[in-house]
């Protein structure tokens, strides 16, 4: 389905406080990795569900990840989700190899998200996933909030909710790029992949998106 | 704001982002995800896809040229007026016939339909006509009835006219 030769960085999984992603080198470890993906996708593509189960293992929390961050609802997330390896699995039989499966299926989610909150007519509620027990350790969070806060996790919960407002208010594509760079770490290059545009445009879509989220959290960029 | 200050506030910005990466499903959430998948793929199930949608999967062209038009208000303006003006000229082209051929029931010979009558004219195997439909009142030969009690005869046959003005 979508074959685009092109060399793809293997960002670090986004597992709770991952930062940013690896750049991708050449090394013998990667390539191993790749192989072996190869043969799991050439096994996935006669049909065994157990080679597709290992596929979605190793994406289904930055594929979940990017959706919900999409979405800021849980149960449309686990949907759209769910959708989304669901539709990579029958369409398994045209993936070529010319780009990484990860970024394969990173583009059948996306655009998948990107469909539905365009149909979607009216906004639906936040459902919003509880912060991992670590936020409150990070210092860079906690110099956010202040000091004579009594309840940090409250505090925190507040920011959350603002953030994820301020998120909302971007359109489709700014939130995606913000998303995948800002939260997730992946390079302009990837993000170009996913997104089919070109650098260019995903680092000004980056700009104006940043500088819309600076004006609606104001208040608490002081 | 000064650059200094637009710095700081794209600095601070950046850690409040990473707060979204401490949301987290819960902790069961991933172990659950994949047996759903395969689960819902095992009783046969495929993704559910609106038309548009797995028009934009098989064509990624059609996806580009979706964008690209989307983009350019102009031009999605100028898609738009050219396709109603296709479809304006289709409607007329179709509704505006030159011929129309219409039935004439005779005795065996044909007989052009006279030009400010109806096309539909019946007669007996003897040519007397019956009726014709008109906007003019109807007479009807004695004997004959109306026209929806009165079967065919036998003699009466069917032919297509094309109406022509009187010379």
């Amino acid at each position: 389905m979508i074959a685009i030769p092109v060399t793809m960085t293997e960002p670090a999984p986004d597992q709770g406080a991952s930062l940013s992603a690896k750049p991708e080198s050449k090394t013998p470890a990667v390539s191993s990795i790749r192989a072996e993906e190869e043969l799991i996708i050439r096994r996935a593509q006669k049909g065994e569900l157990a080679a597709y189960d290992e596929l979605i293992r190793r994406y289904q929390e930055r594929i979940y990840a990017t959706v919900y961050h999409m979405t800021s609802n849980h149960e449309d997330a686990n949907d759209l989700t769910q959708e989304a390896f669901i539709k990579g699995y029958h369409a398994l039989k045209s993936f070529k190899g010319g780009s990484s499966f990860y970024t394969w299926v990173y583009r059948i989610a996306v655009n998948k998200t990107i469909n539905f909150l365009k149909q979607r007519k009216n906004r639906s509620a936040m459902s919003l996933n509880d912060l991992d027990f670590n936020a409150e350790k990070d210092p860079d969070l906690v110099a956010l909030i202040s000091d004579k806060t009594p309840r940090r996790d409250a505090a925190l919960s507040e920011l959350q909710k603002k953030l994820n407002e301020a998120m909302q208010k971007l359109s489709e594509q700014h939130r995606l790029v913000v998303t995948l760079h800002d939260v997730q770490g992946l390079a302009h290059e990837e993000i170009a992949e996913i997104m089919d545009c070109n650098v260019g445009t995903v680092r000004s879509r980056l700009f104006y998106a940043r500088q819309q989220l600076q004006g609606y959290l104001a208040d608490y960029l002081k | 704001m000064s650059a200094e200050d637009q710095n700081q506030n794209y600095e601070k910005l950046q850690q409040l982002l990473k707060l979204k990466r401490y949301e987290q499903p819960h902790p069961r959430y991933f172990n659950e995800l994949s047996s759903q998948v395969t689960a819902r793929l095992r009783a046969g199930e495929t993704a559910r896809l609106d038309n548009f949608e797995e028009a934009m999967t098989q064509a990624p062209w059609l996806r580009r040229l979706w964008r690209t038009i989307e983009g350019h208000p102009a031009l999605s303006g100028l898609v738009t007026a050219g396709t109603c003006g296709l479809l304006l000229l289709g409607g007329f082209m179709t509704g505006n016939p030159t011929m129309q051929p219409g039935l004439a029931v005779n005795g065996g010979e044909a007989k052009p339909a006279p030009a400010n009558e109806s096309l539909l004219a019946t007669t007996t195997t003897s040519g007397t006509g019956l009726f014709s439909s008109s906007t003019n009142p109807t007479s009807i030969s004695s004997g004959a009835g109306s026209l929806f009690s009165m079967p065919l005869g036998p003699g009466i046959q069917t032919q297509p006219v094309s109406v022509r003005p009187n010379p």
